[in-house]
């Protein structure tokens, strides 16, 4: 429960270099693609949704495959509060992390007793989208397990000690975002570009400066407007019953308050585009960042947008690291979320150079039909990359909730293949056009780098001013 | 529904049956066959003994710069456009399914692919593998791609603090086999020649395994890897002709301290700990120490976490054939890290002297890893990495297939036993990563 971004990252992944860095796809967690081309995976056949108390379960139960594996459930609470349940910055993470750490029942240390006797994993995850609770354990451990996940939406102690200990943990874990320049940049981005009154601008991890200011009633009031029955869902995939379901959600749940549904919030950023946020790193290759507005999933553009952003990512590939071997990490690629975005990304020692041939690749899609050979592969990989994201019943439950939460509907979450199907050349020109423009650009780098020839900005790049010190709340 | 539980319960996982079909061609190269049949796609992952391990200084950084080459030009595939237009007919993307991992111990390349290209996707990988072109023009591109890659790594002071400037210390005489970015130079001077002698001695179907994970056809496969792999000559034994060296044990404590553009403080401590095959037992000992030493009731969290003083507080060992390093360290602020130094050491002690966990912890932990190595089978190209891990570091699975039931019989005495043997009054490195200005943190 407690896993910094940099303590995985140092612990994970440090010691192994690797080929490519992209991990792109095309859309939708890797969406659904060509499914006339190959063997047919349904994974809404036979599921079923319903209601206790109120509240939908979508429900999948799964066939016993001879593998180990074939007791796991994956169970996610997911309720439909995102960024706009609060307007203080940090509040969402904060709430995901005292949350666990102690409820009416259970002491922080029972809790992690239980998931680690019974080796499940339990986490509180918040995004601009939604809060969810997702549970991952053998079956057999449910009865053990489903109190405490209850316990922590509906009766979490939120206890004062806990909540200072935790805001000084996120403290310093927004501090080391500055200690690294892909962090940084990504910092930079989202600061220049979501306007402070668009809801996104307060994202669940908050800032150095909004996140001391957060109290207990902060976290009281954003958890009984998340978690009450008129906001949530369930998703479950595993071995169960829609009677086992039923009984499960009854028992546990019953006692969630009424309330109100959270207000959809769709509305992209009107915000100043054109304008790049540098900051000064002591880093020996340059780091750059883009970022436009996307649809999102429901719309008729995004499988055509989706499709042209990784072809772009690969041509990004060929001509920027393959031919002129001017990066190692170059890609683009489209975001997930209600008011979404994408961008395009490179690191190089030559970033003028790199950073030219990237807008150049991108206005030949803007110009240029892509061929329909061309467009046949990328779909048939998107449909590698669909199954891919398909093979736990953790990622199954987070597309079905993925889908349920944007609105579309846990049943059209295997019809995106034939919405891919159906995009043409055209299509994918005329939203590259539509989309990639008034963008928004971060720079880390040990100096300024005048990008303005390119990007149509005004040279120097003005710096965006960080928040650097702050002294831990108490 | 099931009973409910208070008491750590016995799971009837079957660890004593394989998880593998294991095929072993005439040319000595390991087939391990893992049925998952849930959606139709294939992983397939070819393990070679190679990484930095096999590195003196002259060839330090080459294991990894042979592996970006692997996605360049072969006899079949004559340029690396080529070879993505290859790729593109099997439905693969580049960094999405298919990537290839360099460490000190193994270089593992693999993709997962649609069920219906899985014969193809291996006469791809064996093309690939068997008869790489190494062109020059694609040498010299591919050579500052890795450059700029190891920028990357400089840009991160996190990485040069544990990678460069305690492995340095840790690993003093051998350095470069524990450095599997490698040097600049060596980099910026690597030839042809250099990638031929990499070729030739180290990928040989006899010191390589294939791993194919998800759902196929068991009789097609195999017929596949006769025809693809089956051609590939055998060689000498690289490890009796270049015998890797052995680390020699720490002498002499060493401390040190980083300024840096950051803004917490990481304080480590590491020690030289047990090495795969020769001491099994005290890896797995290990592993089951990480384990407690995570879990909150912990004193280890509970007098640096709990108490505010540190943010992050943990032990981790890192599996290795030569050595394996272990690891505490805790992350704090500037004002706090002189009291987080001072609390981990005590505690340090306190562990390395023994009787620190108790039976209830032992137990916990043991049921965790058994239920947790479910979840390992899940995604097909992580289980098969996490494989290949271990086949390259100890030449087999048995370590893997012998896991649960060798854990299942540590006892306290043996966990005491292993601290004593490589903690407890033992030489020792540790540093300091602290912002610029900072004060310095007294590390003894």
């Amino acid at each position: 429960m407690r896993n910094s971004w940099m303590k995985k990252f140092r612990k994970t992944f440090i010691f192994i270099f690797s080929v490519g860095i992209s991990m792109t796809g095309a859309g939708e967690l890797f969406v659904n693609a060509n499914m006339a081309i190959a063997q047919e995976v349904k994974l809404t056949q036979g599921m079923q949704s319903f209601k206790v108390e109120g509240m939908p379960v979508i429900l999948r139960d799964t066939p016993a495959f001879a593998d180990i594996s074939s007791e796991i459930v994956s169970l996610s609470l997911i309720s439909y509060a995102g960024a706009q349940t609060t307007t203080k910055a940090g509040v969402l993470e904060l709430l995901s992390n005292v949350m666990v750490r102690g409820t009416y029942s259970y002491s922080k240390d029972k809790i992690d007793q239980i998931l680690n006797r019974t080796g499940a994993s339990l986490s509180v995850r918040a995004d601009f989208d939604e809060i969810s609770v997702n549970l991952k354990c053998l079956k057999r451990f449910l009865p053990e397990l489903m109190p405490i996940v209850s316990e922590i939406v509906r009766v979490p102690k939120l206890e004062q000690k806990e909540i200072d200990l935790s805001k000084e943990q996120q403290i310093l874990e927004l501090k080391s975002e500055q200690d690294h320049p892909d962090s940084l940049l990504a910092m930079l981005i989202h600061k220049a570009y979501y306007p402070v009154t668009h809801p996104y601008y307060q994202r669940p991890s908050g800032f150095l400066d909004t996140v001391p200011g957060i109290t207990k009633d902060d976290l009281t009031s954003a958890l009984f407007k998340a978690f009450n029955k008129n906001n949530v869902f369930f998703v479950m995939v595993g071995p169960i019953s829609r009677i086992e379901s039923e009984e499960m959600v009854m028992k546990n749940f019953k006692g969630l308050q009424k309330g109100e549904r959270s207000a959809d919030f769709r509305q992209q950023p009107e915000n100043e585009t054109a304008q790049v946020a540098f900051q000064k790193f002591d880093t020996p290759t340059d780091y750059f960042l883009a970022r436009f507005k996307a649809p999102s999933l429901e719309s008729s553009e995004y499988p055509a947008f989706a499709i042209g952003l990784q072809i772009l990512d690969n041509r990004f590939f060929e001509e920027v690291r393959t031919k002129r071997a001017l990066s190692y990490a170059v890609s683009a690629s489209i975001g997930n979320s209600k008011v979404n975005s994408g961008v395009m990304y490179v690191t190089s020692p030559k970033l003028t150079e790199a950073v030219r041939i990237m807008f150049d690749e991108m206005k030949k899609l803007q110009t240029e039909k892509v061929d329909e050979k061309t467009l046949k592969h990328q779909v048939n990989k998107a449909l590698s990359s669909w199954y891919a994201a398909r093979e736990t019943r953790s990622s199954q439950a987070r597309i079905f909730a993925l889908y349920e939460n944007y609105g579309i509907g846990w049943e059209s979450a295997d019809t995106y293949i034939s919405r891919l199907e159906k995009v043409t050349p055209e299509q994918i020109q005329a939203v590259m056009k539509n989309y990639m423009k008034d963008m928004t650009f971060a720079v880390v780098a040990a100096k300024e780098v005048d990008l303005s020839s390119i990007l149509g900005t005004k040279p120097p790049a003005p710096a965006v001013e960080l928040v650097k010190e702050k002294p831990a709340s108490k | 529904m099931p009973v409910q539980t208070e008491a750590p319960q016995e799971i009837p996982m079957n660890s004593a049956k394989k998880a593998y079909e294991l095929r072993k061609l005439p040319n000595g190269l390991e087939v391990f066959l893992i049925p998952k049949l849930e959606v139709p796609i294939v992983t397939i992952l070819v393990a070679a003994k190679n990484g930095a391990y096999t590195e003196p200084p002259d060839y330090n950084g080459l294991s990894h710069l042979y592996e970006h080459m692997f996605f360049k030009a072969n006899q079949k595939m004559t340029s690396q456009s080529a070879f993505v237009a290859g790729l593109d007919d099997i439905g693969v993307e580049i960094g999405s399914h298919m990537n290839a991992y360099t460490s000190t111990e193994s270089v593992r390349y693999f993709y997962t692919v649609q069920s219906r290209y899985a014969e193809r996707g291996i006469e791809f990988m064996a093309d690939a593998l068997i008869a790489p072109a190494f062109l020059q023009d694609e040498l010299e591109k591919e050579r500052k791609v890795v450059l700029d890659e190891f920028s990357r790594f400089e840009s991160s002071p996190q990485q040069v603090f544990y990678q460069m400037d305690l492995m340095k210390r840790l690993f003093t005489q051998n350095f470069t086999r524990k450095n599997t970015i490698g040097t600049r130079p060596v980099i910026e001077n690597a030839s042809q020649e250099q990638m031929r002698t990499i070729q030739n001695r180290y990928y040989i179907p006899n010191n390589t395994a294939l791993f194919i994970v998800g759902s196929f056809d068991n009789d097609k496969m195999i017929a596949a890897v006769e025809k693809y792999f089956g051609p590939w000559k055998m060689g000498p034994n690289p490890f009796e002709s270049f015998p890797i060296p052995e680390h020699p044990p720490l002498t002499q404590t060493d401390t040190f301290s980083r300024e840096a553009e950051v803004q917490t403080v990481s304080v480590v401590k590491a020690f030289h700990g047990p090495s795969m095959v020769k001491d099994n037992a005290g890896i797995i000992a290990f592993d089951l120490i990480g384990q407690m030493l995570s879990f909150e009731t912990s004193p280890f969290q509970k007098e640096l976490v709990d108490t505010g003083i540190a943010a992050s507080a943990s032990f981790s060992t890192w599996s290795q054939r030569y050595t394996s390093p272990l690891y505490f360290d805790v992350e704090t602020s500037p004002d706090k890290a002189q009291k987080a130094a001072d609390k981990m050491n005590e505690l340090i002690a306190r562990i390395a002297k023994g009787n620190f966990f108790t039976q209830e912890d032992l137990d916990i932990a043991k049921t965790s890893t058994e239920v947790r190595s479910a979840f390992d089978h899940e995604v097909g190209q992580r289980f098969a990495l996490g494989l290949a891990g271990i086949w390259c570091s100890t030449g087999s699975l048995d370590f893997y297939d012998s896991y649960i039931a060798e854990m299942k019989k540590v006892s306290l005495a043996d966990i005491d036993r292993e601290l004593k043997e490589y903690v407890e009054a033992k030489p020792f490195v540790a540093g300091a990563l602290i912002p610029k200005g900072a004060p310095a943190v007294r590390l003894q």
